[in-house]
């Protein structure tokens, strides 16, 4: 797999030589901490976005409730003055789902899985301080599989990977990332060159 | 003994403070740990929203004292 093709796993772009102002939004050199110089990503992956939708359908309505509330309580408000403390609680409200909305968000960016030339990563963010990397050396690797579970996962084409691994207890699990037989394809391809090495 | 309006105004200026230190964690922790440009992005956008928010608040604030 080319360097094009793990962007198009990741949805990333690779550094080039723009120097906008705002080039750290669109331009990155996809690295990661720990990484050997002479390593090669050939795959970087995250859940599959289809996992956010839920959240996401769930802000946008818990942030629309107190609209009920003013179309019911309209008079009250009105009656007693109480408007102004309404809209203040409200956006409160609104700050706190932004806030959880994007805990959410940022335990999806920072939950990854990597496979370069020699390795595979699994990246979890378990919670805010709660990090576990995982390592498994390609050599470790006996065999994957795919497993798509219903319709919405084999028409969007997402699944789980699993990598059974030499040990008998050890096992390495992407979980719903997309294209997870590109993904497959290509550790077994990067497994079976390094052992030819 | 505080009014009311200093009540809602102490309470308003913590909340804020407790914000934006939680802001502040998920923005450190997408940059700091984030691979590629997404999270750097969702952090844009969070702190973004966050400013526009809490102008709505400071506003309102004002408006109820």
């Amino acid at each position: 797999m080319n360097t094009k093709e793990v962007i198009n796993i990741a949805g990333e772009e690779i550094k080039t030589q723009s120097r906008s102002l705002f080039e750290f939004l669109t331009h990155s050199d996809l690295t990661f901490e720990g990484k050997k110089e002479h390593e090669k990503i050939l795959v970087f992956t995250r859940r599959h976005w289809f996992v956010l939708l839920a959240p996401v359908i769930g802000a946008m309505f818990a942030s629309i409730i107190p609209l009920i509330l003013v179309i019911f309580g309209a008079k009250i408000l009105v009656q007693y003055n109480l408007s102004g403390i309404f809209t203040l609680c409200w956006i409160i409200y609104l700050m706190i789902i932004w806030f959880s909305l994007f805990y959410k968000l940022t335990m999806y960016a920072l939950d990854s899985w990597i496979v370069t030339d020699e390795r595979v990563l699994d990246v979890s963010q378990i919670a805010l301080f709660k990090r576990k990397v995982s390592e498994l050396h390609l050599t470790s690797i006996e065999d994957t599989s795919v497993h798509t579970d219903g319709i919405i996962q084999s028409y969007l084409n997402f699944g789980d990977v699993e990598i059974q691994t030499a040990g008998a207890t050890q096992r390495f699990l992407f979980d719903d990332v997309p294209k997870p037989l590109e993904i497959k394809d290509t550790i077994m391809t990067a497994a079976g060159k390094f052992v030819d090495k | 003994m505080p009014t009311l309006s200093q009540a809602i105004i102490i309470i308003t200026t913590l909340f804020l403070f407790g914000y934006w230190t939680g802001i502040f964690l998920l923005a450190y922790h997408l940059i700091r740990f984030g691979i590629g440009t997404n999270p750097r992005r969702i952090a844009f956008a969070m702190i973004i929203g966050s400013v526009f928010l809490t102008i709505m608040s400071v506003m309102l604030l004002i408006a109820i004292k």
